[in-house]
């Protein structure tokens, strides 16, 4: 089987001196939805931010694209196609839309960002807000912005960081389409991360979960969906 | 209601021209002084306002720009020295960001400080520098033939190389860099997730604003035709600190309308009172506690609030 884009193997994640990764091993493969779910202060963001080396000290390996990262910066790790979308989908306020989707383009490689209008042909509802300022928009209209702003970038693999977290159901929904969209058009693997399981497992292709700073279980979906013990466990998150 | 900007410029630009055909001498410098403290502050706003870097030691390039025309106007003309005077501070810039930058908020904030002080004993003691009496005598030179000992020729000078000043900020502003610097301002640990180099980025523009500090300042020694140490003095880095606060740190424009509030109300008390700090003292005081955000902020707030 081909090696994995992104392996991680061995890891371990501090806070100061609070452990809250153990021995954290997941690999997410090439064009594939990996749904990492658990319950809230689980681990999820902090693999989040162990993946990008920002904001939490860690040991252990972290390969992306059979590279291994840890000595790699965080803004260099984005430019090898690495893109989060971060929890709380807080875009620049003092941003208009477009300011904030032409940010993407930092992390894009020479010539590879995606224009502008390929964005908004995508996702339509964003053509009438270029110029509107950040803090003018809607929390399902933010994270939108958020995840096309990603987009631009064109990322090998997109982190999706509790993208549906305080949004209407009919904007889950929305955010879903996108995520499908996204990867019907251009291939992109997707590490989602989400509290919302049932809306996770609709999308994912494996499933691993994370309990107390621990992989739980790890597999495909329909070994998830097909174990009781499991969907017992952990559908109730 | 939104006053146009093409209309305001306009209004501006005809002032401009027409200001040494009305004003008298003492007039026409203090609109001088006026410009150049709108091209001062805007270039401190650029670093603390825009990219929310908190320098306190702007005065260091507002200085080294004051004191190479001080050293160099008999030998080298304004249209050489001008340029020199931007290109001379932002090596100074360069070379001190790329320290400074190492370090983040307060501890920043104080080794700024910390240069601009340095850079003011300096001209204490190096003889060269004039000491406490500083350079005088600063001869302005010729302009395409046109000698710039008269008001009006210099007062066009000057005011060109302002309006140039600020059209050249306007247009950082509006690119794609000056984007980059409220996004990092505004989060900087997501800025890095978008693969930004957070540091060569502040050191950037802690260049460009160390340019038009040095422009500001080279105008600013070319006007008074004298430079003292005051120019790296710590109040001459806290003045256009204030001016932007005034106007409005979060908008272009504050720093701009700031300096024509702040240098008419100093001017305006120092004429009538010897206590006039004190008055400036309570005016900026108005101005932080019943708007905090500046004047201009408030105008856009207000805007928004009326428009919903």
């Amino acid at each position: 089987m081909a090696e994995p884009l992104l392996a991680l193997s061995d890891v371990h994640a501090y806070y100061g001196s609070a452990h809250v990764l153990f021995d954290l091993a997941l690999h997410v493969h090439a064009g594939s939805l990996l749904a990492l779910v658990g319950r809230n202060g689980a681990g999820k963001t902090t693999t989040a931010r162990t993946i990008l080396g920002a904001g939490v000290r860690s040991t252990g390996s972290v390969r992306f694209d059979g590279v291994e990262l840890a000595r790699i910066p965080t803004p260099l790790r984005a430019r090898r196609g690495i893109q989060l979308v971060p929890e709380d989908r807080r875009i620049y306020a003092g941003l208009t839309v477009r300011e904030n989707l032409l940010l993407g383009r930092h992390a894009a490689a020479d010539g590879g960002a995606l224009p502008l209008e390929r964005v908004t042909s995508l996702f339509p509802m964003l053509e009438p807000l270029m110029a509107r300022g950040g803090r003018e928009l809607s929390g399902g209209e933010q994270q939108l912005v958020a995840v096309a702003r990603a987009l631009v970038a064109r990322p090998r693999l997109l982190i999706l960081d509790e993208p549906t977290e305080g949004l209407a159901p009919v904007i889950v929904e929305q955010v879903g389409e996108a995520v499908r969209l996204l990867r019907a058009e251009f291939g992109t693997t997707v590490l989602l991360i989400e509290q919302n399981a049932a809306f996770a497992l609709d999308l994912a292709d494996h499933v691993a979960v994370i309990d107390q700073g621990r992989i739980a279980f790890s597999g495909t979906r329909d070994a998830f969906l097909g174990d009781p013990t499991l969907t017992e466990r952990f559908l109730t998150i | 209601m939104r006053m146009p900007l093409g209309a305001i410029v306009a209004a501006a630009v005809l002032l401009a021209l027409t200001l040494p055909h009305w004003a008298n001498g003492a007039q026409l410098f203090f609109w001088e002084t006026v410009l150049i403290q709108m091209l001062y502050a805007l270039s401190v706003n650029l670093l603390i306002g825009h990219a929310g870097i908190p320098s306190f030691g702007q005065a260091a390039f507002f200085g080294i720009g004051a004191y190479a025309v001080g050293l160099a106007s008999a030998a080298l003309p304004p249209i050489v020295l001008l340029p020199l005077a931007m290109v001379l501070a932002a090596v100074a810039a360069l070379a001190v960001g790329a320290i400074a930058l190492r370090t983040y908020g307060i501890a920043f904030a104080m080794v700024t400080l910390a240069v601009g002080q340095v850079l003011y004993t300096a001209t204490l003691h190096v003889p060269v520098l004039g000491g406490e009496n500083g350079l005088a005598g600063i001869d302005r030179g010729k302009l395409f033939g046109i000698a710039l000992g008269s008001p009006a020729a210099f007062w066009y000078l000057c005011a060109a190389c302002v309006g140039l000043g600020i059209l050249a900020l306007r247009t950082v502003h509006l690119s794609p860099f000056g984007y980059l610097l409220r996004a990092m301002r505004d989060d900087p640990l997501r800025t890095r997730f978008l693969g930004v180099d957070i540091r060569a980025q502040r050191l950037g523009a802690f260049v460009v604003a160390g340019a038009f500090g040095g422009l500001a300042g080279a105008l600013f020694a070319y006007a008074n035709q004298i430079v003292t140490p005051d120019a790296f003095a710590w109040v001459r880095s806290g003045d256009p600190i204030i001016m932007a606060l005034i106007g409005g740190m979060s908008t272009f424009w504050g720093p701009v309308v700031g300096a024509l509030i702040y240098t008419w109300v100093t001017h305006a008390f120092a004429e009538v009172t010897p206590a006039w700090i004190l008055y400036v003292g309570m005016v900026f005081l108005f101005f932080v506690v019943v708007m905090p955000e500046g004047l201009l902020s408030m105008a856009r707030s207000l805007r928004e609030r009326l428009s919903r």
